[in-house]
Parts: C-alpha cells; sequence; structure tokens
C-alpha cells in the first residue's frame, strides 16, 4: 500500500517529530509509514486521517 | 532555504548504511582480538574458551550471546550522542530525552538477553553450578521478563507489530525445525539433542529474526 503522507506533511511543513508527537506514535513509526515499509492499523490510519481533514482513502492507496 | 546533501540525513542512505556495517565490523574485531589476546589471561574465560571442552552447542550459545551483549552496548553508547543516533535513525534534529530514555531500556534488555543467555554456561564451567546460581539465573530471567513486558506495553504500535512479526516467523524459522527434528528424535534416525542445545540453536534463529524484522521494518536503514 503507498501512501501520500510524506507530501501532506510536507505542505504542512510539519516535522516527523511534530507528526510523531499529534499521533502518539514514535518517529521511528512515521518513519516506517514514509518510507512505505509499514502499513498503519485501522484506528492509526482513521487518526491520520482526521488530523489531516481528509478521507482515508485520500492518503492511501491501494497498489 | 536550500539543504545540501551533507546536510540532509536521507540524501545518503547506502553511505550510512555502509558506515554503519564498518563500526559494527570493526567491534566485532575489537571484541574478537580482546578475546584472542587477553582470553588466555582470565581463568574463566581460558576454561570456556579451551577447544578440548567447548562443545559446539556452546559455542553457538557463546556467540550469539556476545553479539546480544556487546550489540546492545554498542547502542546504549550510541545514545550518548544524541545529535548523531538522530541522524543514523534518519531523523532531521537529535533524539529526544523520552526517546532516549526508550532507546536505553531497549538496550538493556537486549544485553541482558545476552548476559542471561552466557550465564548458565560461564557458571557451569567456573565451578557454579549449583541451585543459588541457578536461582540468580531465574531471578535476572523474571527481571528480563518484566523489563520486556513493559517495552511492549508503552511502545507503540510499530515496536508491537515487529514483536508479533518475529513471534510468527519464529513459528516457522524455531517452531517448524524443532517438531521435524523431535519426530525424526522419535522414530530413532537421528541422535538425541539436549534442551541446551536445542535452545542455543533458537536464540540463534532468534537472532538472526529479529535483524531481518528490524531490516524489513526500516529500523536498520531508515530510509
Amino acid at each position: 500500500m503507498n501512501n501520500r503522507l510524506k507530501v501532506l506533511r510536507a505542505e504542512r511543513d510539519w516535522s516527523q517529530a511534530h507528526l510523531a508527537e499529534q499521533l502518539g506514535v514514535s518517529r521511528q513509526t512515521i518513519n516506517a509509514l514514509e518510507t512505505g515499509r509499514y502499513d498503519p492499523s485501522l484506528p492509526l490510519a482513521f487518526k491520520i486521517a482526521k488530523l489531516f481533514a481528509l478521507p482515508i482513502e485520500a492518503i492511501f492507496i491501494s497498489d | 532555504m536550500m539543504t545540501t546533501s551533507r546536510d540532509d540525513p536521507k540524501a545518503r542512505p547506502i553511505a550510512r548504511f555502509l558506515t554503519s556495517l564498518l563500526l559494527c565490523a570493526g567491534a566485532g574485531g575489537v571484541v574478537g582480538a580482546a578475546f584472542a589476546i587477553f582470553g588466555p589471561e582470565l581463568p574463566a574465560i581460558d576454561r570456556l574458551l579451551d577447544g578440548d571442552r567447548m562443545a559446539w552447542p556452546d559455542a553457538v550459545a557463546l556467540f550469539t550471546a556476545v553479539m546480544l551483549t556487546v550489540g546492545g552496548l554498542a547502542m546504549a553508547a550510541a545514545t550518548l550522542n544524541k545529535r548523531w543516533l538522530g541522524m543514523s535513525l534518519g531523523y532531521r534534529d537529535p533524539v529526544r530525552p523520552r526517546e532516549v530514555t526508550e532507546m536505553r531500556l531497549q538496550c538493556m534488555v537486549i544485553a541482558l538477553s545476552g548476559v542471561l543467555l552466557a550465564a548458565p554456561l560461564v557458571a557451569e564451567t567456573n565451578g557454579f553450578g549449583g541451585p543459588g546460581a541457578f536461582i540468580a539465573i531465574a531471578l535476572g530471567f523474571a527481571i528480563h521478563s518484566a523489563l520486556n513486558w513493559r517495552i511492549y506495553r508503552t511502545s507503540d504500535e510499530l515496536t508491537r507489530a515487529m514483536v508479533r512479526e518475529t513471534g510468527a516467523m519464529m513459528f516457522f524459522f524455531g517452531g517448524a525445525p524443532l517438531f521435524l527434528y523431535a519426530g525424526a528424535e522419535r522414530m530413532g534416525l537421528v541422535p538425541t539433542l539436549s534442551a541446551w542445545t536445542l535452545y542455543s540453536l533458537v536464540m540463534a534463529a532468534y537472532l538472526v529474526v529479529v535483524l531481518i524484522v528490524a531490516a524489513r521494518r526500516g529500523a536498520l536503514t531508515p530510509d
């Protein structure tokens, strides 16, 4: 699964640390998400969607 | 502001990976040389490394134990330089105090895993094979388990996913071969192995599996 997390974060000029803090996860998790090495759980995906005020399918794209 | 490749921690992942690899190889070389040079001088280590007495399961256990202990201590040492550690993890700024505390706890658990694995071997080889030594090892194991549980409870979902993934892979790399060997042993096709031999092999497999899982999730080469 691909995602637009890095682009969305850059658009808002947020650091990985800031995004991690907002989501209550580690920076390692943000890094793994952005590099496609980890797909988030459904609760975390919903949290990300809520934070960016976007539907989940606008952030996560199925292969 | 323009960012140069020198400033950008994501710009040279291969160089960073190779640097880490060289540092690990260097640390391994130093440990190996230290054992070769100073081992014979220390009676406890000399008895352990005596070629006539060291069975291959003990060699596997000792190697795994040294890898875990040195790896844990090396990572703990890396947390002393927050900027360098941040860069090695692919962050743009130094690691934060809470991240350092979490990493040090993980390093302590990894190093303690190695100490516990070597403990029965070192104790027995040096004449401390009694119940007292075993109780001390069991207490150490209880502390290790409590720390592991704390890490699992306080970490975020990536770490938990890695722990679950390691458990699943260990079913295939640890449980499945164990079942096949046990079946063959029961049928008299292969020689009987001791619990210590099997555990040493399982721990060696665990070390490999942990590294595979960490690499897959970007913990070794963040980008």
